[in-house]
């Protein structure tokens, strides 16, 4: 079993939610591997915390809907990411990130985190962190592409146009890909692995876009950094 | 009438020579196991591994194309072309049979033209943008990259790394360690022994069909292509297949459970024999086949 699909079966994992067969691989993994013990042991805390608190103190209300709402208020986990809206999109994204890390924080304090609490909310932001990639992708996108075409003018190839339309018309089915896997999270908000479906195109289009920009010799800073 | 064909004639032959294009044959002494670069714009290029210790060039250049540059420092061969700067349509087509020491790692880059690579042990790094890329593995690994053109694969080959925009990927007959991503090609892998198998695409399909090894393990993915694994012989595998929208088919009888009651997304996983291989299969829209060699 592969580390990255340990971790995000923990929460299964400890609510007995696993096939015998993949807690046996579980049980496997978790024995070699350090990390994933301390995140099981780390989550195993948090919810001891979370049954030990008294009731009252416990969130009375589903917080799903709230967040949800504020987020698609900024039109950013559900909004439509044409070109058009990408200077709206920036504008939002500080304060959609202060405002879940707002709600992070109180939670935090109250210690008050319930497992499938912790799901909805991480799921939120890693959609907001990779969300804020988005435009920069698009800033890159653009750049390598204005650069291949100089780079074949002065060749005078008839492989740039090629090149160009190939990247356009692959940059633009991952761009679809993108579109259904954020159509599928108005459905389903709360699936962790469409988001990380989604994260997994978007590092797709910046793998594209550097392999292009290497085939073609392309010299030029592509400034296509997902941490930046 | 018979002086004005005389001078066609003339003409003829004083024409012909600048629109000929030029041949090459020039063979220096290199290393047995070195590093040959080749850097081609356009046309093809055949690189052949043999038992001496010396590169060959042969074929010919495009009009357009000022000279060959072939020089050899140390363990290091250089092959490329000198093109003068200029537009429009020219004659840049270089077509070379390229003869390397057998265990020589290639390291080839063009734009257009085809590369076919046969008998050569060392490592091979191959990067082309429309030009397709065949290769006769012979132990060593290969890095593959293209924008449209297709990739073919066969023989032995240590490790494999496969990656193209739009062009196809065939591997056929091939052991060792396969990874391979496209976007819209296809990839198809058969007849092959492999241990390790990472396959990606976005819209295009991806089939593998072999042995698993006991200890192998086995990931496809792809968002909207269909996705299909045949597994021959015995089988000892924990085996978890995952769709968001698309179908699952299982040989093997267990049926898909869905995995939301918000969407219309199924999964599966079961274990064969003792459960020591990992196969792991996704998509999202793409529907999965998992079938019985």
């Amino acid at each position: 079993m592969k580390h990255d699909d340990v971790l995000n079966k923990l929460n299964e994992y400890l609510d007995g939610e696993l096939s015998p067969a993949e807690s046996a691989r579980m049980n496997a993994h978790l024995e070699a591997c350090p990390d994933c013990r301390a995140e099981l042991e780390a989550l195993r805390e948090l919810m001891r915390k979370a049954r030990d608190l008294p009731a009252s103190v416990q969130p009375g209300r589903d917080l799903w809907p709230g967040i949800a709402a504020r987020l698609e208020d900024r039109s950013v986990v559900t909004g439509d990411f044409r070109r058009k809206r990408t200077f709206s999109f920036w504008h939002n994204r500080s304060a959609l990130a202060a405002a879940a890390t707002v709600v992070l924080i109180i939670l935090s304090v109250l210690g008050s985190l319930r497992p499938w609490e912790q799901e909805v909310i991480s799921s939120a932001t890693e959609q907001i962190t990779v969300i804020s990639t988005f435009a920069h992708i698009d800033r890159a996108s653009d750049r390598v592409s204005r650069n291949i075409l100089t780079r074949f003018d002065r060749h005078g190839n008839v492989a740039a146009m090629e090149a160009n339309d190939v990247l356009t018309r692959n940059i633009g089915i991952i761009d679809g890909a993108i579109a259904d896997i954020r159509s599928a999270l108005q459905t389903d908000p709360t699936n962790t692995r469409l988001a990380q479906m989604l994260r997994s195109e978007y590092q797709r289009k910046m793998d594209l876009l550097r392999t292009v920009a290497d085939l073609l010799g392309d010299d030029t800073d592509t400034g296509m950094n997902p941490t930046t | 009438m018979k002086s004005t064909i005389i001078m066609l004639l003339c003409l003829t032959v004083m024409v012909l020579p600048a629109f000929a294009d030029k041949n090459v044959d020039e063979t220096k002494s290199a290393a047995s196991d070195g590093t040959v670069s080749i850097d081609i714009l356009a046309g093809s290029i055949t690189v052949i591994g043999w038992d001496k210790k010396e590169v060959k060039v042969t074929g010919t250049l495009g009009d357009d194309i000022e000279r060959l540059e072939f020089d050899v420092d140390g363990d290091d061969t250089e092959i490329s072309v000198k093109i003068p700067d200029g537009r429009g349509n020219r004659d840049v087509d270089a077509d070379l049979e390229i003869h390397v020491p057998q265990r020589s790692s290639l390291e080839i880059q063009t734009v257009s033209a085809s590369i076919d690579i046969d008998k050569v042990s060392g490592d091979i790094e191959a990067q082309t943008v429309s030009g397709s890329v065949e290769l006769i593995g012979k132990g060593g690994s290969a890095e593959i990259a293209t924008v449209s053109g297709s990739i073919e694969l066969k023989g032995s080959l240590g490790s494999v790394e496969l990656a193209s925009v739009s062009g196809g990927i065939e591997v056929t007959g091939v052991t060792g360690v396969v990874e391979a991503a496209t976007t819209s090609g296809s990839i198809v892998i058969e007849d092959s022994d492999l241990e390790q198998v990472e396959l990606e695409s976005v819209s295009g399909s991806v089939e593998y069909s072999g042995p698993i090894h006991d200890s192998g393990s086995y990931e496809l993915n792809s968002f909207s292509g269909t996705v299909k694994l045949t597994m021959s012989g015995s089988v000892n595998a924990s085996i978890d297949l995952e769709s968001f929208s698309g179908s699952i088919e299982n040989d093997f009888g267990k049926k898909p459970e869905r995995t939301s009651k918000m969407a219309p997304g199924s999964s599966l996983s079961f274990t064969l024999g003792n459960g020591s291989a990992d196969i792991s299969i996704e998509t999202f829209s793409g529907s999965i086949h998992l079938m019985k060699g």
